[in-house]
């Protein structure tokens, strides 16, 4: 019987290698080849361009891009500070359209339309054009119109004007990245089941309690979720400055093996920051979503 | 008829009648601001894409042209070759979305409801598949390809995708995942009951329960590979196989090169193609995904609404 049993699991394993094998031959060859190459290169230095012969040099290349380069740290410090900064605004941003976007309101299907253009465009050229400098421009002066008018404007100093600017302009951004947040977020209001809600109208909670002991526990897994993938989705950007830089580089300077060892250091940081993040936050949200 | 008259006698202006009705003008004070915010661009670009050039030129002419044209737009079209590279486009969106519904779906199936060993390590490495930037990878890629005698093709934009991985084939897996666990063991219980293999499980029993998912995956692949112009940049080098969202880049350069030489014949050049032409090409690339959401848009939500308890 036991043998019987073993064997089942044995055939279970099997088959369970059959469903995952088109992934496995394709990580093989599109992500694990690449990978094994791209770090060696970021170990090498190429001797002729035309036959990629290279000899190993060690940690060279790691120690100029941060003692030689002068431009990548200041770069990847921009990137860092950008993605961290907008992750905490997609996040509180992404929450709240989320949450008035489920409740009963006049025009939801065309709020939510508007809402979701992000997810369709939110990637590629248009969307950089669209936070480019060319609408950018357009758009503040836009929203500027709007907001002063003319005393107002020439009351207040030009650095006040500049911030509000820059906030703005913050906003946009932020907006613009949030679509696969709010669909995250949405996803998990609608999991919640409504009877709780109930329930707790039925003890004369207020909305308000009701956000606070109900919504917010019960959304942390998910929140934990869209943070991973908000700081996944904004390291990886390709408008980010240091992946820009790091291509320029390779393409440009044709320092191959240079632009790889960025590239390594630049991800060995992004692996590090989000397990750590996933770590340190687990425990607390798993203790809140079951309570 | 009675009631309503009734309530509309004894309502009275009470504190909490005025404090719903701020709350109420909050709330959608700040609706028309957030959808401002994401359409401005839109009507931005829609408004110009009809202006003339002198109506571009003229600071004063901010929303409303003074006349309309549609110069702009088969302009646009002309200079993006809409007729060849729409479809070349629509190939390889449709190609490799197809093969990101049909991999990504069977592989998370794998990983969700088989125990095998290395499986958490495995399932780790489809994290990392979508987290290591594709920059990095991008010159051993090339010189894969190329080696192949990929590049050119089509070719490296769509075979991965048949693998599971290409353009954030690993968040499709991740997706999957997410809904296979979901489900109760009893269904697949009960069909193995019925003397259903494994494979005869997943393709008669789960594969047509995934509707919803396969949905949402749909709107997400087609939507980021039609938006993609970073690998199709590095692979396509021949004008003819272009695609759409190539064009722009290059466009754009062209219209910032304009502005710099200042003799007639570019003069002449920069009144024909001006911001309006611009703008007429960038709608282009858009609104054939525009026209997909919203046919889709109702049972997207519905897919995201699954568990559809609210109201």
């Amino acid at each position: 019987m036991k043998k019987q049993q073993g064997g089942l699991q044995k055939r279970k394993a099997l088959v369970g290698y059959a469903f995952i094998a088109p992934w496995l031959i394709g990580f093989g060859i599109f992500c694990l080849f690449p990978v094994v190459y791209s770090l060696m290169f970021s170990f090498s230095e190429i001797q002729d361009p035309t036959t990629f012969s290279f000899k190993m040099v060690g940690l060279q290349n790691y120690m100029d891009a941060f003692l030689v380069d002068t431009e990548f740290l200041p770069n990847f410090l921009q990137s860092v500070g950008d993605t961290l900064i907008n992750m905490v605004l997609i996040l509180f941003f992404s929450f709240f359209i989320a949450i008035i976007i489920n409740r009963k309101i006049r025009f939801r299907s065309f709020f939510r339309v508007v809402f979701f253009l992000p997810v369709i465009l939110g990637t590629g050229f248009i969307l950089d054009q669209i936070l480019g400098e060319n609408l950018q421009e357009q758009s503040i002066n836009v929203v500027r119109d709007l907001l002063f008018s003319e005393e107002v404007v020439r009351a207040v100093p030009a650095e006040f004007l500049e911030m509000v600017q820059e906030l703005l302009n913050r906003i946009t951004v932020v907006l613009w990245n949030s679509g696969v947040q709010i669909l995250l977020f949405l996803t998990g209001l609608q999991g919640i089941s409504s009877s709780i809600y109930e329930a707790a109208r039925v003890d004369a909670a207020g909305e308000w309690e009701q956000f606070w002991l109900i919504t917010l526990p019960l959304m942390s897994p998910m929140i934990l979720l869209t943070i991973v993938y908000t700081l996944v989705a904004g390291f990886t950007n390709s408008s980010n400055v240091v992946l820009e830089y790091i291509l320029e580089i390779a393409f440009e300077k044709n320092q191959l093996e240079l632009s790889s060892a960025m590239g390594w250091i630049y991800f060995l940081f992004i692996i590090l920051f989000v397990s750590l993040t996933f770590l340190f936050m687990r425990k607390p949200i798993d203790r809140a979503s079951n309570r | 008829m009675k009631q309503f008259q009734c309530d509309l006698l004894t309502r009275r202006i009470t504190p909490k009648v005025v404090k719903n009705l701020m709350g109420k003008l909050i709330l959608y004070t700040m609706l028309i601001g957030l959808a401002f915010v994401f359409l401005q661009p839109f009507i931005y670009m829609l408004v110009n894409s009809f202006k003339t050039y002198t109506d571009v030129m003229n600071m004063s002419i901010k929303w409303i042209p003074r006349e309309g044209t549609l110069e702009n737009w088969t302009l646009a079209a002309e200079a993006i070759n809409l007729d060849t590279t729409f479809f070349n486009s629509l190939l390889v969106t449709l190609l490799s979305t197809l093969g990101h519904l049909f991999s990504c779906s069977f592989v998370a199936y794998g990983f969700t409801r088989f125990r095998f060993p290395g499986r958490g390590l495995l399932f780790g490495l489809v994290i990392f598949s979508i987290v290591v930037p594709i920059q990095t990878l991008s010159v051993p890629l090339y010189m894969l390809y190329s080696n192949l005698d990929w590049v050119g093709t089509y070719l490296p934009m769509v075979v991965p995708t048949f693998f599971g991985m290409g353009l954030n084939g690993g968040i499709f897996i991740f997706l999957f995942r997410q809904y296979y666990l979901s489900l109760p063991p009893s269904l697949e219980e009960a069909a193995a009951l019925d003397g259903c293999n494994e494979f005869a499980t997943y393709f008669r029993i789960i594969l047509p329960s995934t509707g919803s998912t396969m949905l949402v995956s749909f709107v997400l692949s087609c939507a980021w590979h039609w938006n993609d112009y970073f690998e199709p940049g590095m692979y396509i080098n021949n004008t003819k196989n272009y695609l759409l969202p190539q064009m722009l880049p290059s466009m754009y350069d062209f219209f910032e090169k304009l502005d710099v030489n200042t003799t007639q014949e570019s003069l002449e050049m920069a009144m024909k193609y001006h911001t309006g032409v611009i703008m007429a090409a960038t709608l282009i690339c858009v609104i054939p995904l525009l026209i997909m959401f919203l046919f889709l848009n109702n049972k997207f939500m519905q897919g995201i609404e699954r568990t559809g308890l609210v109201e």
